[in-house]
């Protein structure tokens, strides 16, 4: 628990009955799932045709995010779920590349994607 | 033991997809879906309502983008349908019957992050309940059909429909009977507002507080299935087996789920799952 950083200690207190084998599990299946989301990111965002899939990505890692305590990273995910609907590719492409560096810091992810 | 069956992965790129989450769907699969007879759907494809193809021996093959079309333009919602070409033949319960009732749940989901975290909650805390995952409201719709699950748990956000259609629909299906609805959201309230009449009278959890909020809720919706299957279950029960979909077994903790139950529910959540 002590390894946790502070935001991800809360969230096993506040959101996980203090469930720390629940949240690990789910923390580590997360991590697994990030590296399928950097590659349909990636994809989305070199198509440039479907943003409501966009949407749903960054919609998905909001909630992800905040389940797992990190609420600061997963206003970076609201952010680009409310963008993607909108704004222009090379923009969305910039929010997505803050949020993917803020997501390998944060879980200390070393992905090629 | 929770047996886990995970139909349609969607975002993750490495599983493969079935055929109901495929391009074109048989006729007995859009008549389950619809709470249809066979014969009114292949009428519908007849009159061009829906798009399809026929293989070499006949079979109509119905393309997965005219369903949805349809499904979307049909003010009447899913069940208006059945209701108009006459629904498929129930038992006087409209559930499907077993000798011994396996609790099933369908999870319309997805990200596949919340499938995991679902999964993981319902095999930890509920002994003997049968998981189905569909990823998409089509492939759910489809699996609703085939499964009639005693309780769904559906997002709001889905490829494939709106959400509130969705949801909609699936209370007014022909086979919804006594099945119970739980909507997973990351929407806050504000968000939810496009949803009100779709979410009215029906158990909402916010994903932050799924941990918490979900398995009172499950347990208020299946707990008198789970304490009848308690009672007629044998000393060694076998994992039930499943066309399609991965077994698994995890330590129980239904206790845990009952006392939780007991717990007060939180704000984001209503204390009592819908009925249909």
């Amino acid at each position: 628990m002590a390894q946790l950083p502070p935001c991800e200690q809360g969230a096993v207190q506040s959101l996980f009955d203090n469930d720390l084998a629940l949240f690990l599990t789910f923390r580590a299946a997360c991590i697994e799932q990030f590296e399928h989301d950097f590659r349909l990111a990636a994809a989305l965002l070199a198509a440039q045709q479907d943003r409501a899939a966009l949407v749903r990505l960054a919609h998905s890692l909001k909630g992800v995010l905040h389940t797992l305590g990190h609420t600061e990273i997963g206003a970076l995910a609201h952010g680009l779920q409310v963008q993607a609907e909108r704004a222009d590719w090379a923009e969305l492409q910039g929010q997505w590349t803050a949020l993917r560096l803020r997501l390998v810091a944060a879980f200390g992810l070393d992905l090629a994607a | 033991m929770c047996h886990l069956l995970q139909n349609t992965p969607m975002n993750n790129t490495n599983n493969p997809v079935d055929m109901s989450s495929g391009a074109y769907f048989t006729t007995l699969e859009v008549a389950k879906m619809l709470g249809m007879a066979v014969r009114s759907v292949q009428l519908m494809v007849d009159r061009g309502d829906l798009q399809a193809w026929k293989t070499p021996g006949g079979h109509r093959r119905i393309t997965r983008d005219s369903l949805e079309r349809w499904i979307k333009g049909s003010r009447a919602g899913v069940t208006g349908v059945a209701a108009m070409h006459g629904g498929a033949t129930l038992r006087p319960s409209g559930r499907r019957r077993h000798s011994v009732h396996v609790p099933r749940v369908l999870l319309i989901e997805d990200s596949v992050h919340f499938q995991n975290l679902v999964s993981s909650l319902v095999r930890q805390r509920f002994e003997g309940v049968e998981l189905h995952v569909s990823a998409d409201a089509i492939a759910g719709l489809v699996s609703f059909g085939h499964l009639q699950p005693d309780l769904i748990i559906v997002d709001i956000l889905l490829p494939g429909m709106d959400g509130a259609t969705l949801i909609a629909g699936l209370r007014s299906h022909a086979l919804f009977g006594n099945c119970k609805l739980i909507v997973l959201t990351a929407l806050d309230a504000a968000q939810r507002e496009p949803y009100a009449h779709a979410l009215q009278d029906v158990a909402v959890v916010h994903k932050p507080r799924l941990v918490q909020d979900l398995p009172p809720l499950i347990e208020a919706a299946m707990g008198h299935l789970l304490d009848d299957r308690s009672a007629e279950a044998s000393p060694i029960t076998p994992p039930a087996l499943v066309a399609g979909g991965a077994v698994a077994s995890a330590p129980a903790k239904a206790a845990k789920a009952a006392s939780k139950a007991k717990a007060a529910v939180a704000t984001e959540a209503r204390p009592q799952p819908a009925n249909g």
